[in-house]
């Protein structure tokens, strides 16, 4: 199979199968250009990625390298929010910190799946939660004069509560 | 509301299906989860195992309120907000419910990191990637969201979020004044389903003009599904209002009082995308119903059940063989009667979409009045699958024969409570429809235990069902 190497920005090389590589729209379209599918010895740098997110990002495309393409169907928008699998709960299980860098990665490289699921993971984290706990969670400073919060309140309070 | 279940005087039965392994759901083992005298309340009892169940069917006696309730209550149970209610007369005033549930999220909550890169954590996403987020999150949390801070504000408050809006579980928060307040982010909604809202101040439905009549007007262009079931929020003035959306490709106006709209008149526009129409357990007349069919050319499916002034089954059949001739489903239990004017329902053999034909309590004739039509339609109706011909207690095994014969698309046949259905009816479908998946008949002597239990081992992919009474089973 043939192999591609991908360097963090940290220096790290990791050699991969073109197959997970392609996985990375990103990766995909940067292949396809630059025709470097057969070249094993050219080192494709990755100067947002550090080598522990990569390897994170790599052991996902690997568990998930058998997984359809995500089709855009506006019409399924509501119904795809649920689920994340005991495998991907499992992967998330991460600090924040990483959490969050994951998600810039795979928007980075555009991995559609794991952008998806780790934003999924965001939001059960958002979910349920009071405007206060929010803050606490992620540490955001409430930028609100009282005056503006409560208009706001009085604008959203119909659908906060269910 | 505060009241017990025992206070509200219905009898609930909760099934759950269950997870047994993680990831696969054992397909049609239900498991009585709950009934009311049980004990008081369901969620002392399931809280610990809630997270197991993974669809939910609730059979409750009740009127609109006390449903809205159990909607409720079934929360306080599962911990988690139903994803997918359906609802199903079971008999009179009684309603069976079946709601698929969230798989709760097993992330783990983390303690708060203060700083990431010299950067607060949520400042450095990229807008793009907090829309993203947000797409997964309901109204209820994009509501907490928006005042979090400007910028979440901003996003949360984006009409991107609000094209598609699902009030039900807001029915009790929805009137006149929460939706003037929500009217501004209602400006680009093409999907509004009210289902179940209810404006307690009003008595009757208003004659002025009401938020939800701007709300109308502004979208009236967008708008492709609109779903007041079960509302009181329709005024006369606002049923034109409706029928002037043009692009609107869904309806449902269950349960609607249609008494008050006297002066309505016939729509002018050609309803030319409209596919669906609900107008079920609702009081609409022959005259609105013929006006409604005759405006929408498109029309592929038609729920009529249980309308009490629809006597007469012949002028709206012959409307839809003429004006929506691409009609795929009919529903109309409890509507028609069929006394003597059973030539009617030939003319369904005129409609050569259908797929889906549902006549349940069709028949209250005490005597015979044979079963010719269901050859017209057997001999015609290539296309149907799905046939529920329940309480018609005189249909035979010998008028089911052409449909057994000759519709072999056929895979869900329902007929409970027509008392003359034998064996031979359950196991010629069984061998003569290669597409078959459901059958449903009533508990009987004739049909005996043996018989079904053999037709069960012989043909595995068929689900043979044989109830008591009347339940829906998926």
């Amino acid at each position: 199979m043939p192999q591609i190497k991908l360097q963090s920005s940290d220096g790290e090389v990791f050699p991969i199968d073109v197959e997970i590589a392609k996985m990375s729209t990103t990766l995909k379209t940067m292949l396809e250009d630059l025709g470097m599918e057969d070249d094993d010895d050219e080192i494709v740098p990755l100067p947002n990625v550090n080598a522990a997110i990569l390897r994170k990002v790599l052991e996902w495309c690997t568990a998930h390298r058998h997984d359809p393409p995500i089709v855009d169907d506006p019409n399924i928008l509501d119904t795809r929010t649920n689920n994340i699998t005991c495998w991907d709960a499992e992967f998330l299980k991460v600090d924040q910190g990483t959490l969050f860098e994951l998600i810039l990665a795979a928007n980075y490289l555009d991995i559609r799946g794991l952008l998806d699921v780790a934003c999924k993971s965001v939001a059960t984290l958002i979910s349920g939660k009071t405007p206060e706990d929010i803050r606490k969670t992620f540490n955001i400073k409430n930028d609100f004069t009282p005056e503006e919060e409560e208009e706001i309140r009085k604008e959203n309070e119909c659908c906060a509560e269910k | 509301m505060h009241r017990s279940w025992e206070e509200a005087n219905v009898v609930v039965r909760i099934w759950g299906a269950w997870i047994d392994h993680p990831l696969e759901v054992i397909k049609g083992k239900w498991h009585l989860l709950y009934e009311t005298s049980h004990s008081k309340d369901p969620s002392e009892n399931y809280k610990g195992c809630s997270e197991l169940i993974t669809t939910i069917r609730i059979e409750f006696n009740s009127n609109i309120f006390m449903h809205n309730w159990t909607i409720r209550r079934l929360q306080t149970l599962t911990g988690v907000i139903p994803s997918f209610p359906l609802f199903f007369p079971l008999s009179d005033n009684v309603f069976c419910e079946e709601v698929q549930t969230l798989t709760p999220n097993v992330v783990p909550e983390r303690e708060p990191e203060a700083e990431w890169n010299g950067k607060n954590l949520t400042e450095a996403l990229p807008t793009e990637i907090l829309y993203n987020i947000f797409e997964y999150l309901d109204l209820r949390n994009l509501s907490q969201c928006a005042q979090v801070n400007k910028r979440w504000n901003s996003i949360a408050s984006d009409l991107h979020f609000y094209q598609q809006v699902d009030l039900r579980m807001y029915w009790d928060k929805i009137n006149n004044k929460t939706l003037k307040i929500l009217k501004n982010k209602l400006r680009r909604v093409r999907k509004l389903d009210m289902t179940w809202c209810q404006d307690s101040l009003l008595r009757r439905p208003p004659e002025n003009r009401t938020s939800l009549t701007s709300i109308l007007e502004g979208v009236k262009d967008t708008l492709t599904h609109l779903c007041l079931n079960y509302t009181n929020f329709v005024p006369k003035v606002m049923m034109p209002k409706i029928f002037d959306c043009p692009n609107l490709e869904e309806l449902r106006l269950r349960k609607i009082d249609w008494r008050d709209i006297d002066s309505w008149s016939v729509p002018c526009k050609v309803l030319i995308c409209l596919k669906t129409l609900d107008v079920s357990f609702s009081n609409i007349d022959e005259h609105d119903l013929i006006a409604i069919l005759k405006k929408a050319p498109n029309l592929e499916h038609l729920f009529i059940d249980d309308c009490n002034r629809l006597r007469n089954v012949y002028p709206i059949v012959t409307t839809v063989v003429n004006y929506n001739p691409k009609l795929k489903s009919w529903t109309s239990s409890c509507t028609f009667h069929l006394k003597n004017n059973y030539q009617a329902y030939e003319e369904f053999g005129k409609l050569t979409e259908l797929e889906y034909l549902d006549l349940n309590f069709g028949e209250t004739s005490p005597y015979s009045i044979g079963c010719k039509w269901l050859e017209c339609i057997a001999m015609n109706c290539k296309k149907l699958k799905r046939l529920e011909l329940s309480y018609w207690p005189h249909l035979t095994d010998k008028d089911l024969m052409s449909v057994l014969t000759h519709c072999k698309e056929l895979s869900y046949l329902y007929l409970l409570g027509s008392y003359n259905i034998t064996s031979w009816t359950l196991s010629t479908a069984c061998e003569n429809l290669p597409n078959l998946r459901h059958i449903c008949v009533s508990k009987r002597e004739e049909i005996s235990k043996e018989v079904v239990e053999d037709l069960a081992e012989r043909y595995k992919h068929v689900n043979i069902y044989q109830l008591e009474y009347f339940y829906i089973v998926i």
